[in-house]
């Protein structure tokens, strides 16, 4: 192998080590709250949902379901799972509810699971604004 | 560590249960809005340095993990739990759920 050959591999292999995460989500009713009408909304759009560790405080909202995410990373060699990549999950998920916002998201610790490496948990409520 | 379960929902509009003066003791309910923000800033500051403190020790974890599970088992103790940062953690978001329901409660703006 040349020496450019061994650097576009070293180049590669850092790009796909930078992004290699696949995540999972699930859905529950939340507690204290009637049964979530999630799946009779249409799909908004995740670029325009408001994600937030804080409740709602200036407008009425109704709950559409708690949502759970884990963000996994692929190898050892990949980066850990962040934060913000949680939130696009969430807010990916939330998208398909047809919620407006997710809100009191929270965040566990990066760690090994069974399947990964490296996982990241996050919880949020997806909720849409009354109407 | 997972992530710290929600709180049940008692400020939507299809919640079951609404909060009441008696939620809060009466300390916080003394709390103006300012006071509940600069505590929740307090707060995130714990939740990221202990993030920062696990952080520290997840290279090492990582590195003691994978020769703990591939060449030898012993390793796995050199692994540090962070048992401490996690309680840390956990503590502060039931601290920030509370306050969340209160700035509701009190109708504080954001």
């Amino acid at each position: 192998m040349n020496y450019s050959k061994f650097a576009t591999a070293i180049v590669l292999a850092a790009a796909l080590s930078s992004c290699g995460t696949r995540s999972s989500s699930s859905v529950a009713a939340p507690e204290g709250a009637a049964a979530p009408t999630a799946g009779k909304l249409a799909k908004t759009d995740p670029t325009a949902l408001l994600v937030t560790d804080k409740d709602i405080t200036d407008r009425k909202y109704h709950s559409l379901g708690d949502i759970k995410v884990t963000v996994s990373k692929n190898t050892i060699f990949d980066s850990d799972p962040t934060p913000a990549k949680v939130d696009e999950a969430l807010r990916a998920k939330a998208a398909e509810m047809g919620a407006d916002a997710v809100i009191l998201v929270r965040y566990g610790t990066v760690g090994v699971s069974l399947l990964s490496w490296g996982s990241l948990d996050g919880n949020g409520r997806a909720v849409a604004y009354d109407r | 560590m997972g992530a710290p379960a929600l709180p049940p929902d008692t400020t939507g509009s299809t919640s079951t249960r609404h909060l009441a003066a008696a939620d809060f003791t009466a300390q916080d309910q003394a709390l103006s809005c300012d006071q509940i923000g600069e505590q929740r800033a307090g707060l995130h500051k714990g939740i990221d340095q202990a993030n920062a403190n696990i952080a520290g020790n997840r290279q090492n974890n990582q590195v003691a993990g994978y020769f703990g599970a591939v060449l030898f088992a012993p390793l796995l103790v050199a692994t540090e739990g962070n048992y401490n940062d996690k309680d840390i953690i956990k503590a502060a978001y039931a601290r920030l759920d509370t306050l969340n329901q209160l700035s509701v409660y009190k109708g504080c703006p954001g």
